[in-house]
Parts: structure tokens; C-alpha cells; sequence
């Protein structure tokens, strides 16, 4: 009898679980799965969520890298080989004085509500980050920007402080994104107002972010209906979700050492291109020790980089020695700078009186490629005297303790952002490091003729190779990996934004 | 009557107790939530702006007692890093968290009751020992462990089952059913293990009974017996058990969401610490807590409503 | 075969504390070294292969034992020591204040080790330390509960009674009657709560959550062993199967102990 009050216990129990979990749905459910024609939809995966909706305030590579371009469009766009070609903006002129851009929009252009993409527009939407919203690297693309004017319903004026050959760059960066001014600012983070092919559907934080067709699209419409970032934590069961046919795309493989699982061509594509993320072994330049130049090349003659590549990324990534990736017009190969070399290491280290050797603290944040690359660096730099002590930190807190605050010896971590060598004149940086030649060898390259923009950014990345205020370890390399039906997948990263507009399927 | 009475102020007490404890332990977590929302743009100045725009800058005590009536009406406050209702957050999540914990219950049962039955019955034989042993290793094995072996195996290799993700039931119950069939089986091997082990301690027990063995002596037969006489025995020491297990497969789910990536409370929780989202950090944690002691309070009324001859004994 | 669960845990644990000895001091390859020939399979020189950075597969888990013992001992001697005096005076102080740490157990209770453990790292960072005392702070209530259930049933003893009465203090009477009693029972649930230590500590690493890059510990080699999982899929082996080992043994120990000491006892938590 206590058995049956048991079973009925249990039974109540059952009943209660199952309507809390049937019942609130049904009002919800927006998946409108048999729709007369087969809706296209794309299933993307991905690491790094967007932290939030406004590409302008919120930091990190995840809102741009599912925004841009996707959902909001900048006045120019980079191409795959790093042209600027138009988008919102149909043609543009500068001053001869250049300090003065005049863009033409195009007619046709407008926002997924309907309302045109004109002067108006893209004066709020510079006007808010010359008024100083924005986060740092907003802010430090647009510091040029003085003033913008509407000059006719579809032309738009900029004003700069000082020439600069980086501003039109800047352009096509998250900076640089036209929003529908008709949207309340407070509410971007949530709801994006953009003028792309297509806009947010669902966001569930933690697992997916879903864009749908904007059905109002001005230009040529995309080939999907619905595309779906689906996040994970472990990147490895991204990969299992592509094995197992769940996605039709990743996004980038981070676990290159599982680059064998998708040998199969007639399943999947491997595409394999390059990344602007160089991977730094960053020194804290105010560090007693890591203030000698000695020190901090002796480091890098301690460093096998083929080895740390091999170890932490499976082999794949191209070795850089300087802050500038190939594919750049001022890339030169600085790879051999510092050859492999401990016997040398240890003199230099002797010579600025550490030959009874030294400890180091390196912090890393728990991204994929880090603590990997910790350990290998541990084993080498203990053969030349100097002791590592590990700490791996999630990347929150790497935020703060490390990036924020510098503290820290030595840290590893990727930039990911666009033509970054200039970070290294920015006040205040992380690296603790400043070098007058430097930033004034990056002022003349800004303001000077396309010919010095070029020869001066060539001579500072050789003077800061030389310099060596962190160690360049390897090329984070752009490996995505597609169901064989899918066209358009530009291998190289040459932007933040993962873009889906070229995307087809053959399917 | 009084005793439960008791035993529910008991009740209410922890529970305000263990969300006090939770809140105290969030709000004290290092990497201020204004920095790492401000992030590599972050001025003195504007963290103090930002602290105040949270509401950081208020006592304690009064930022507690709001959430917690919050809490009590339901409302788990807006997360910090995109502004949603926690309670909308954790609703759909804490649905597969839920499958996750009723099927790993069931199905760590039926594997648990005949396999201690068998190891009961046949322990004085080989194949008894062998199957106690089994399950030794079986408790043993991390969870997480046997999880990624499963996917290996029947997702990667076989490509019977998909590999991770979740589909809700009212969109595919054929497609949420696949999709739960490995973390389940994972959770419950493990599972299984510990609790088929008091089932055969409590066969055991039985099988000693006076009561048993003039069953068999009547002419029952072992199996028999053992299912008339035998459930109500088993099913108090077995309600104990299964009830800690809840708690201890709410937390192991966690992990096994990560493998298999399941959205359900775990992944959130997870990803809610590392963006420092206190307030969804706190509601989830508060969740679980309270899951947890909900369910042993259940367990403690159960059992002595089960076994009068407990109400003696001190609590 | 009563005993054969107590002689097949002591062996199993024996194994793993000799390993951790033999490990500090020395072993094939160093554990923390990079290797000229990563992904190796077994074979010889390495026995169990080589991970991505070279490094002895063999050596590390013997380096990592250690870890592994060192996490579980102070864990678990942290939860007795904090747990049994708590249990005991739950049991012997009068009725209305002995509720206190028992309630104060249950609500500990529902704070699991893994949920404990990811409030701390996230707090203080994941470390090797952060796993102990996440570790042992959730292993607390367990000893509570088996002191105070231990002291209850010892305290209604004649020979308590009549000490009782002849005036002798309660420090006494816990001290020279109550603990010799209760000691059995803690070692049993010390050796359990051993392997559930174990068993977590490969969670949190796992997660992230436990030990840095530079200590090998089994959890972490599991993690490192994930990106590999399909090119060199027995590297999650070697730890897997480590951390079943000496989580086995101690469980079998344990429940050898239990039956030793105290029947009437067997196989309750």
C-alpha cells in the first residue's frame, strides 16, 4: 500500500515535469517548418559568442564576427584581397589636402524597415563615437574623424584631424557600420537596426544566434533564408556536430589537430586560408627583466616556434616574426630574425646579468591556443635558465588582471584585429611598451603618400622586430570547413565578419 | 502533523539561508563585473559609472532583499551582459536539464534493479560476482569519460546517433528522443552502478527475511517472493539513494552537457561565469540549490511516511 | 570472498601511492619536458607513447599521481577534520543546538563539489588549490552526517551513560569513548569520499576548472587528450583508465573496511 503511494508519488511527479516542459511553448514556437518551398538554411558553427548586439559598445570578435556585413554594411568593405571596394557608399573622393572624403550613397540603399540609408544616417551613426561612445578600438579607429556633414540627401562629407592612410580601413571595421538612426540607441545592444541582408531572428544566449532574410533587401538578395550560428564551449564538439551531419559549416577549426577527421572530400571541403590573428607571447615591458632588450631576445632565440606550432596547433600556422601578417603591402619575412639558438640565448641572458637564470610569470587566458603553446614555451625556456610559472586564467578575468591592469610577466594571446601593428604607438597599452621612433615612424606612414604609407609601416615593423617587445609566435591560420555543396567560402580573414552574403550552396 | 511542521520551517529556513550563502558568493568574486563589462576600454571613471548604473554602489543587504523578493515573485532579475530576464534565460534551459535528470533517474533504475536483483540472487556464484564487480568499475568510470567514448563510437564511428545538440520534443519528439539517447546512457551507466549496489544489499537483506523464506517454503517462486514481499523493503532504502542521486545527477549534468553540448543549465551556468553575469550566475546556482534541497526534504517526508518505525528516532 | 574487496582495494591503492612515491623522485622522462617525437605510439622507449608535445605518456601520469594524492588528502583530511568534531557535537550537544551543524550539513549538501568548485575558480581562478578546497568543503556534510549518526548510536551506550553521571566533561567522553567508537566509520567514509575526490578532481580539470597547464594531473592530460581524440584517440586512455584505477581502489578499500569494522553498517552511505 506504502508502494502504490510510492508509484502514485512518482506519477505526480512525472505529470507536474511534463507539463511544465509541454505546456509553455506552444505560444513560442517561430519555426515555421512546412512552408510551401523548402526554406534554405544554413547551420554554422562557431566558438566566441557576441557578448552583446552593439557592435559599437561591446568588445570582442564575436558581434562583428556575426554582424558585419551580415547585418549591418559599412559605407566600403575589404575584399579577399584586401581592396577597398563600395557597398553602402557607390563612389568617394578625397581632398587634395586629404582631409576630406566625399561619399556618394546609393539610391537604392536603405534599412530592413524600409526607411533610406542616407546622409542623415550616417551622421548619427559617426556622430555617436565622435561624441565618445564606442569602445577603445572604436574610438582609436575613429580618433581621425573630426567632424561629419550630410552634404546632399545622399552625400556625405568627413573631416580629419590630420591625414591618414588608416581611416578608410577604419571604414570598413565595426567603427565604421551606418545604423537605422530611427532605432531608440539603448535598445541596439538587443535588437540591431542595420541595412543588410539580414537581420537577428532568435538569440539564445549560450547556445545559438539566428539571422533571417531581410525581405526588404536593397541589393542582391543572399542565397539563404536563415542563417544559424550555433555556439559551443568545447570546440571539439563542434566538431563531433559536423561529423554527425548537425552543421553544414565551421566557422573556423580550432582543434587543427583534428584536421584529419574531415580528410573525407566527398563529405567535407577544408579550406585553408590565413587570419589577421598573429599570435603574440606578449612581454610586460615594465618588468625589471623584461625591460633589457637582451632578455627579451634571448626569449626569442629560446623559442623553437616551429615546435610551439607543431604542439599547440597541430602544425598549422605560418611562422611571422613581426606584427605584420602576409598579404599586407608592407609585409616583409622577419621569420629568421631570431633563429633558434639557446647557446645564444643563454649569453644574452648572462649578458644582462641573468646567468643564474630568472622566473617568469606567464598568465594565459583558457582559449584554445594558449595554454598549449604555455606549456611548450615552459619546456624550452626552462633548457635556457628561465623558470615559467603557468597560470591560466578564464578569459574574463585575463580581461582584467591582464589586459586592464598589465599585470602580468608574459601572457600569450592572439590580435585579431585588422592592420593592428599600430597598437604598439597606442598610449597605454597592455604591453607596457613605448618607443618614440616607433610612433613617429607610424604617424609619418598615416600621414604621409601612399608610397611612404608603405616604406615607413615596412621600416617601423623591422624596427619593432628588432625591438622585440613581444615574441611573434605563430599565424592564427583561417581553417573552415564546409559540406561540399558550398560556394563562395572565402578562404583568407581579411575582416572580423564571418560573411555569409557569399555563400551558395549547389545543394 | 507538528513534525512536518517543524520540518518545513526546517525547510524554509535553508532555503533562505542557501540563497544568502549564494548571493554572499557571487557578489564576492573577483574581476568586477563593471570592468569586464567596460572591457579593454575601461577608465576609473567609467567603471564608477557603470557600478552605478548596475546598482553595484547600494549596501548589500538591500540589493539582496530585492533580488530575493524578486526571486520569491518569480522575477530572477536581467542579466547583466545583454539585458534579458534571467527567468526567461533559464526556463527553457532548465527544460533539458530536467530530461536530462528524469531519464537519467529512469534509466539508471531499470539497469539498476535487474543487474542488483541478478547480483543479489546469484551472488554466491560467478556470474553474481562478475556482475558486482562490473558495476564497482562502472562507479568508478568519470562520466564524462564514458560520454566521450559513446560519441566516438556511436556517433563518429557508427554515425547512428547524432554527436551533441538538442532538438526540442514539439519540434521532432523522434529527433529529441535521438538526441538525449547518449548523454542519458552516459548518465546513467555511471548511476546505475551506485545504485544497483544498494539494491543488492537490500535483496539481500530480504533474502534473509523470515517472512521470504516462508514464501519459498509455500511454494513461491524466487522471483515471486522477492516482487511480493520484497518491493516495499527495497523501495525505502532504494528512495533515499535515488533522491541523492537527483541532486548528485543535477550537477554531474553539468559536465555532460559540455560533451554533448546540451543547452541546458550547466553550459549556461558555465558561460555566465566567464562573462561574470553575476545575476544569471545567481539564479542558476539558486536553481540548483534549492533543487537540491527540495528534493532530499521530499525524500525525508517520503521515507517517514514510508517507515513509521523512524518517527522515533531523532531527525 | 568477505575480504576479497578489502585486499583487492588495498592492493589497487597501494599501486597508486607506490606509483606517486616512485613518481616523485623519479621517472622514465621528465613529465613536463617536450620531446623530439610527439603523438609516438606505445612501444619502446616510451611504453605508453608520447603526447603532442613529446612528452612520456608514462612518466606524466606518474608525475600526476602525486597531484591526484595530494588533492585527495587534503581534501579529505580538510572535510574530517572541519566534519567530525561538527558530527559529534551535533550529536552530543542538547537537541536544539545540535540541529544547527546537522541543518547547517544539509544545506552544504546542496551545494555539490562541481557547482562549489566552478564558484571558485571562477572567483579565484582555476588552480590545484581552488580543487581542494572546493573539494573539500563539499565533502564536509558527508562526515557530518556519518559522525553525528555514529556519536548518536555510541552516546546511548551504557558505559556514556554512567560516565555521564559520574560527573565527567563532554571533551572527555568525546575524546576517550566517543572518537575510539566513531573512528572506524570515519575512515570508511574517508576512503570513499578518497575516490569521489578523485573522480572530481578529473571533472574540474576537464572542465578547465582544476589544475594549470604546467602540473599533470590526469584530469588535465584528459582535456589535453580531447583535441586528439581522433588522430590518437588512446591518449584519453592512459588517464581514463588511471583515474578508474585508484578511484576503484579506494572505493573497493572502503567497502572492504566497512565490512571489516562494522557489518551491520554495510552499504549505507
Amino acid at each position: 500500500m506504502r508502494v502504490r503511494r510510492i508509484i502514485q508519488l512518482l506519477a505526480v511527479l512525472l505529470a507536474a515535469v511534463m507539463m511544465v516542459s509541454c505546456s509553455r511553448p506552444s505560444g513560442g514556437s517561430s519555426e515555421p517548418s512546412d512552408q510551401g518551398a523548402e526554406r534554405k538554411v544554413l547551420e554554422v558553427g562557431a566558438t566566441g559568442e557576441p557578448a552583446g548586439m552593439d557592435m559599437i559598445t561591446v568588445d570582442g570578435a564575436g558581434t562583428p564576427f556575426v554582424l558585419l556585413y551580415n547585418v549591418y554594411e559599412t559605407l566600403v568593405k575589404l575584399d579577399a584581397e584586401r581592396n577597398v571596394k563600395p557597398l553602402l557608399a557607390t563612389e568617394w573622393e578625397m581632398s587634395p589636402d586629404r582631409l576630406t572624403y566625399t561619399f556618394h550613397l546609393d539610391p537604392q540603399a536603405k534599412f530592413a524597415d524600409g526607411s533610406p540609408v542616407d546622409a542623415a544616417a550616417v551622421v548619427a551613426s559617426f556622430q555617436r563615437i565622435i561624441d565618445g561612445a564606442g569602445t577603445g578600438q572604436v574610438k582609436g579607429n575613429f580618433a581621425p574623424l573630426k567632424a561629419v556633414r550630410a552634404v546632399e540627401d545622399k552625400v556625405v562629407e568627413l573631416e580629419l584631424h590630420a591625414p591618414s592612410n588608416y581611416f578608410l580601413l577604419s571604414l570598413t571595421t565595426p567603427a565604421g557600420i551606418v545604423v537605422n538612426p530611427a532605432a531608440d540607441v539603448a535598445s541596439l545592444n538587443e535588437t540591431p537596426a542595420g541595412s543588410g541582408p539580414y537581420q537577428l531572428g532568435e538569440w539564445e544566449p549560450g547556445s545559438k544566434v539566428s539571422l533571417v532574410r531581410n525581405e526588404q533587401y536593397w541589393g542582391t538578395p543572399p542565397h539563404y533564408d536563415e542563417v544559424n550560428f550555433r555556439y559551443y564551449a568545447d570546440p571539439n564538439a563542434m566538431n563531433t556536430a559536423m561529423l554527425s551531419g548537425q552543421l553544414d559549416i565551421i566557422s573556423n577549426l580550432t582543434v587543427p589537430q583534428s584536421i584529419g577527421q574531415f580528410a573525407d572530400t566527398s563529405k567535407y571541403t577544408v579550406h585553408e586560408g590565413v587570419t589577421d590573428g598573429e599570435v603574440l607571447l606578449s612581454f610586460n615591458n615594465s618588468n625589471p627583466a623584461l625591460a633589457k632588450r637582451e632578455v627579451r631576445q634571448a626569449i626569442h632565440h629560446a623559442i623553437d616556434r616551429q615546435a610551439v606550432v607543431d604542439a599547440a596547433w597541430g602544425g598549422k600556422g605560418e611562422l611571422i616574426g613581426s606584427m605584420v601578417p602576409p598579404g599586407e603591402p608592407w609585409y616583409e619575412d622577419l621569420s629568421d630574425t631570431y633563429p633558434y639558438d639557446p647557446e645564444k640565448a643563454k649569453e644574452l641572458l648572462a649578458q644582462a646579468g641573468h646567468a643564474q637564470g630568472l622566473t617568469l610569470r606567464l598568465r594565459v587566458p583558457s582559449l584554445p591556443y594558449a595554454p598549449p603553446a604555455a606549456r611548450s614555451i615552459q619546456s624550452q625556456l626552462r633548457a635556457v635558465g628561465i623558470e615559467v610559472e603557468i597560470e591560466e586564467l578564464d578569459f574574463a578575468r585575463w580581461l582584467d588582471v591582464v589586459f586592464s591592469q598589465g599585470d602580468y610577466d608574459m601572457t600569450i594571446v592572439a590580435h585579431v584585429e585588422p592592420r593592428d601593428l599600430r597598437m604598439f604607438a597606442r598610449e597605454g597599452n597592455y604591453l607596457h611598451y613605448s618607443n618614440p621612433d616607433f610612433d613617429k615612424l607610424m604617424q609619418e606612414a598615416d600621414e604621409g603618400d601612399e608610397t611612404a604609407f608603405v616604406e615607413k609601416q615596412k621600416e617601423a615593423a623591422r624596427l619593432l622586430t628588432a625591438d622585440a617587445p613581444v615574441d611573434w609566435l605563430f599565424l592564427l591560420p583561417n581553417i573552415i570547413v564546409t559540406t561540399p555543396d558550398i560556394d563562395g567560402v572565402q578562404a583568407d580573414q581579411t575582416s572580423l565578419s564571418f560573411d555569409v552574403t557569399l555563400l551558395a550552396s549547389s545543394r | 502533523m507538528k513534525r512536518l511542521l517543524i520540518r518545513l520551517a526546517w525547510f524554509a529556513g535553508s532555503l533562505l539561508l542557501a540563497s544568502l550563502l549564494i548571493f554572499a558568493a557571487t557578489n564576492w568574486l573577483p574581476g568586477d563585473i563593471a570592468s569586464v563589462l567596460l572591457g579593454t576600454n575601461a577608465t576609473p571613471e567609467a567603471v564608477a559609472a557603470k557600478r552605478v548604473e548596475l546598482g553595484l554602489d547600494r549596501p548589500f543587504l538591500v540589493r539582496y532583499l530585492e533580488w530575493l523578493g524578486g526571486v520569491v515573485s518569480g522575477d530572477f532579475g536581467t542579466s547583466m551582459i545583454n539585458g534579458r530576464s534571467v527567468t526567461a534565460t533559464i526556463a527553457p534551459r532548465l527544460e533539458v536539464s530536467l530530461w536530462l535528470v528524469l531519464f537519467g533517474t529512469l534509466g539508471s533504475l531499470l539497469l539498476a534493479l535487474p543487474v542488483g536483483t541478478f547480483a543479489a540472487v546469484r551472488r554466491r556464484h560467478l556470474d553474481g560476482f562478475v556482475v558486482s564487480a562490473l558495476s564497482q568499475i562502472g562507479l568508478a568510470v568519470p562520466a564524462f569519460w564514458a560520454g566521450i567514448w559513446l560519441v566516438v563510437l556511436f556517433a563518429v564511428r557508427l554515425q547512428w546517433l547524432p554527436a551533441g545538440g538538442y532538438v526540442p520534443y514539439w519540434e521532432s519528439p523522434a529527433q529529441w528522443a535521438l538526441h538525449l539517447i547518449l548523454p542519458v546512457t552516459a548518465l546513467s551507466i555511471v548511476q546505475a552502478s551506485v545504485i544497483s549496489r544498494y539494491v543488492r544489499t537490500a535483496v539481500i537483506d530480504v533474502l534473509h527475511t523470515d517472512y521470504f523464506r516462508t514464501a519459498r517454503a509455500i511454494g513461491w517462486g524466487k522471483v515471486g517472493a522477492l516482487w511480493r514481499h520484497g518491493l516495499r523493503n527495497i523501495s525505502i532504502s532504494l528512495l533515499t539513494v535515488v533522491g541523492l542521486q537527483v541532486a548528485t545527477l543535477l550537477v554531474g549534468a553539468i559536465i555532460i552537457e559540455q560533451v554533448f553540448a546540451l543547452p541546458g543549465l550547466g553550459s549556461r551556468l558555465l558561460l555566465a561565469v566567464t562573462q561574470r553575469d553575476l545575476v544569471v550566475v545567481q539564479g542558476i546556482v539558486l536553481v540548483l540549490v534549492w533543487a537540491v534541497l527540495l528534493i532530499n526534504f521530499l525524500v525525508d517526508v517520503a521515507y517517514q511516511m514510508l517507515d513509521p518505525r523512524l518517527k522515533r528516532e531523532a531527525t | 570472498m568477505k575480504r576479497s574487496s578489502l585486499w583487492a582495494g588495498a592492493a589497487l591503492v597501494g599501486f597508486v601511492v607506490l606509483v606517486a612515491i616512485v613518481g616523485f623522485f623519479w621517472t622514465p622522462f621528465s613529465p613536463t619536458s617536450n620531446g623530439p617525437t610527439p603523438l609516438a605510439a606505445p612501444g619502446w622507449p616510451h611504453l605508453l607513447g608520447t603526447d603532442a608535445f613529446g612528452t612520456d605518456v608514462l612518466s606524466r601520469l606518474m608525475a600526476g599521481a602525486k597531484v591526484v594524492l595530494l588533492v585527495g588528502v587534503l581534501s579529505v583530511l580538510g572535510a574530517a577534520v572541519v566534519g567530525v568534531p561538527l558530527g559529534m557535537a551535533a550529536a552530543m550537544l542538547p537537541r536544539w543546538a545540535g540541529e544547527i551543524p546537522a541543518r547547517l550539513a544539509d544545506i552544504l549538501y546542496g551545494f555539490p563539489a562541481l557547482l562549489l568548485a566552478i564558484l571558485f575558480a571562477a572567483a579565484l581562478g582555476g588552480s590545484t588549490w581552488t580543487a581542494v578546497m572546493a573539494i573539500g568543503i563539499a565533502t564536509v556534510p558527508a562526515f557530518v552526517r556519518v559522525a553525528r549518526a555514529a556519536t548518536l548510536q555510541v552516546v546511548s551506550q551504557p558505559f556514556v551513560e554512567a560516565a555521564e553521571l559520574a560527573g565527567v566533561s563532554r571533551f572527555v567522553i568525546a575524546g576517550r569513548h566517543v572518537w575510539p567508537n566513531i573512528a572506524p566509520l570515519v575512515w570508511v567514509q574517508a576512503s570513499v569520499s578518497f575516490g569521489i575526490a578523485i573522480l572530481s578532481e578529473a571533472g574540474l580539470s576537464y572542465l578547465g576548472l582544476g589544475s594549470g597547464p604546467d602540473a599533470p594531473t590526469w584530469g588535465r592530460m584528459l582535456r589535453e587528450a580531447q583535441d586528439h581524440l581522433f588522430s590518437t584517440p588512446i591518449l584519453a586512455l592512459w588517464p581514463g583508465l588511471a583515474v578508474a584505477i585508484a578511484t576503484l581502489g579506494f572505493n573497493l578499500l572502503g567497502d572492504g573496511l566497512r565490512d571489516v569494522l562494522d557489518p551491520r553498517l554495510r552499504e549505507r552511505p
